[in-house]
């Protein structure tokens, strides 16, 4: 993969992957049936890489952050694939062994601060728990100098580690949980939806400062959102899931200039912007329940370019140019999504003009671009 | 002619602290009109702690003001008899940030449709609850079928948080207050709710106050917007104007900081300045001054007044002070133009 122009990180060619995620699997056994959340999932994470994983509630993107930190837990199972940090098979381990890579190979920031850390306990003796479980030969006043370090390293005041959390705003709270994952340093870090609760402000703030540790440790980051938003100014890489399986994947401005899978173009223009004022696009219909999932292609239910082979076969993973992976039946049809796309913009225009022949239709809409 | 709901000179002081009080300005001299006949969406915009749930609160009725008054179709709230109480009841109606608290998890969401027809009487039978249920349902892009009769668990968070507008509209009121509706949601869920508050507005001329920290559907959904922030408006006025002729340094960095789906932006060109704390919600100058860019010594002294840059936005920042003054009661005045 090479290097790409918005200044994120590339890699070099030649360079082992930190995280390898072969085939994965993870399945839920309920009364209802046995579901799978995570559905051979494959990506590599590269050093000093930031991977997005987008999806809607339920498409299993928090699933994956749990099986890659292996916390799944019953009635859910990693029921096939391979998770590999560096040279360690964290799927191989035993439980004894993942106790102390967890942490130490990969770390979590999880999705609710608020909840994470313990609301009794002082913010010092939350950090140094986790110190002194992984490295127990460190003095006390080692480990009181790593907290004062990692709270430096996450912006915060060293007055910060003798306080309780109900004290701290919930920026802090979450900076304090990207310190205890960071605490020890570790090659990859899970960021479960790190920011969905806070202002944009803030999320700015708390974005710039997991950006800034992850330039200056070269950990890769993988972060779990539905924000497209943030994806396209975080991440160099995105993941696209439906339904439990990859949809889309590849290189962040590659997909957001040229998606091919319908539900990335969805996804990205359902969000907006300061261009038609009004114009709202949402994605019709719900992700379809694990349980009761159509034949063929998962998306189909939803998806506007739907085609005959969509219900009898499932779409199957074709590579684009530069890393750039998509589950559709369109990559197969002349023209592709783009195509389609672009077919009907153009009806669209049509309609619009001639909508504003007739003087009914409402004032064209205000191409204004960016701003500054 | 009388304004719906008149917000004139209010202000909300939280005390905590039984000694020394420490005193919390949740909102500051804060005056808003709403017209009957004129209906418009106004978004309120502004970070945790800005007072906007605080002047929602207000709206709805649910807190009286500390100074300063409220009024209901030109009469004091604090004087209005149970009657007229029960006609703003109807008149104003929420909708709630949490789709998941909205409900009793006992209940199928049947219960919170039938409740407000049952207490206001919009029915005279079954029969007809039903059908109106199931208009209503409609109206916001549901399927009656598929969702009276379900538990609130059956259901999505989008799918909850449009039963709930679905419910505000059942009583065809006057004044919808949003607080946060889709915070909550999937961002690709967000556009569909947005969708049918929007057309709530349009179809039966309700008036709506949109109030979230998010710039970007403010601006979608709203003719006009108040900026605040630590209780005191920033900004206001017509919306496209004031999201992209930002005047207040506040405005452009609640701007500046939304990550905008194109990879061709960049994020965050100015620095954020790091709110010390050094201006509580009680100073006497500008409260943004500590974290303001372009602060300058008088800003710390007094805070400035409106000044009105168009006829269609103020703002209250000495960098606009070759403009007009506005008097902090007179922000409708560059409103309800839409």
């Amino acid at each position: 993969m090479s290097a790409d122009s918005t200044g994120r990180s590339g890699v070099a060619s030649g360079t082992k992957p930190v995280l390898s995620v072969t085939d994965l699997c993870v399945d839920y056994y309920t009364d209802a049936g046995r579901l799978r959340a995570c559905d051979h999932v494959s990506f590599n994470l590269y050093p000093g890489q930031r991977l997005g994983l987008v999806g809607e509630s339920g498409s299993g993107k928090s699933t994956i952050a749990l099986a890659l930190m292996r916390m799944i837990k019953p009635p859910g199972r990693i029921s096939g694939g391979r998770v590999m940090v560096g040279d360690d098979d964290l799927t191989a381990m035993s439980d004894n062994e993942m106790r102390s890579a967890r942490m130490r190979l990969i770390g979590m920031v999880p999705q609710a601060a608020m909840s994470a850390l313990n609301p009794v306990i002082r913010i010092r003796a939350q950090i140094q728990d986790v110190l002194q479980v992984h490295e127990p030969n460190l003095t006390y006043s080692q480990v009181q100098a790593r907290i004062l370090e990692v709270l430096e390293a996450v912006e915060l005041r060293p007055e910060v580690a003798s306080l309780y959390p109900h004290e701290l705003s919930g920026g802090m709270k979450q900076r304090v949980c990207i310190a205890i994952a960071v605490a020890l340093r570790p090659k990859v870090i899970i960021a479960d939806e790190p920011t969905s609760a806070l202002d944009v402000i803030v999320q700015r703030q708390v974005m710039e400062t997991i950006g800034r540790l992850q330039r200056e440790m070269n950990i890769a980051v993988v972060l779990i959102g539905h924000d497209m938003g943030l994806m396209a100014q975080f991440v160099d890489h995105l993941a696209v899931m439906y339904a439990g399986k990859l949809a889309e994947i590849g290189p962040t401005p590659t997909l957001f200039a040229k998606p091919n899978h319908p539900y990335t173009h969805m996804l990205i223009s359902s969000l907006p912007t300061l261009g038609q004022k009004g114009v709202f696009r949402g994605i019709p219909g719900i992700t379809p329940s694990l349980l009761a999932l159509p034949t063929g292609c998962y998306f189909r239910t939803r998806c506007p370019y739907v085609m005959d082979v969509c219900s009898s076969e499932a779409p199957t993973q074709v590579a684009f140019d530069g890393g750039h992976v998509a589950s559709c039946h369109l990559s197969a049809v002349p023209g592709g999504l783009t195509g389609r796309v672009e077919a009907e913009r153009d009806a669209e225009a049509t309609l619009h003009s001639a909508r504003a022949e007739k003087g009914t239709g409402e004032a064209g809409p205000n191409k204004t671009g960016g701003f500054s | 002619m009388t304004a719906l709901l008149e917000l004139r000179n209010c202000s909300k002081v939280y005390k905590s602290g039984f000694f020394s009080p420490k005193v919390t300005v949740a909102l500051d001299d804060f005056s808003l009109t709403i017209d009957e006949a004129n209906p418009t969406i106004t978004a309120v915009v502004g970070e945790s702690g800005s007072g906007k749930s605080t002047l929602g609160s207000l709206l709805m009725g649910f807190i009286g003001p500390t100074t300063g008054q409220v009024f209901y179709r030109g009469k004091d709230m604090t004087t209005l008899s149970g009657a007229e109480h029960w006609q703003f009841r109807q008149d104003v109606q929420a909708i709630f940030q949490d789709p998941f608290a909205a409900y009793n998890p006992f209940y199928t969401v049947d219960h919170v449709l039938t409740v407000p027809i049952r207490k206001f009487g919009l029915a005279r039978n079954k029969e007809e609850a039903r059908e109106k249920m199931g208009d209503a349902l409609r109206k916001v892009g549901l399927r009656p079928e598929e969702i009276l009769g379900r538990y609130p668990h059956q259901l999505s968070g989008g799918q909850r948080q449009r039963i709930i507008v679905a419910r505000a509209m059942l009583l065809k009121p006057k004044i919808i207050v949003a607080d946060e509706p889709v915070s909550m949601v999937d961002a690709s869920l967000r556009a569909t709710i947005l969708e049918s508050i929007y057309t709530l507005h349009k179809e039966l001329g309700v008036s709506v106050l949109y109030i979230t920290h998010d710039l970007t559907t403010a601006y979608h959904v709203s003719n006009q917007i108040v900026v605040l922030y630590k209780g005191s408006v920033m900004e206001g006025g017509e919306v496209s104007n004031v999201v992209k002729q930002p005047q207040h340094p506040y405005t452009r960095l609640l701007i500046d900081s939304i990550p905008w789906p194109d990879v061709s932006l960049q994020w965050g060109k100015e620095p954020v300045i790091k709110d010390d704390g050094s201006s509580p919600t009680t100073t006497t100058g500008c409260k943004f001054a500590s974290r303001c860019p372009h602060v300058m010594p008088k800003c710390r002294e007094a805070a400035p007044t409106f000044f009105e840059v168009n006829a269609q936005q103020a703002s209250a920042c000495y960098l606009s002070e070759s403009s007009p003054a506005l008097a902090k009661s007179d922000l409708h005045r560059v409103l309800n133009k839409a």
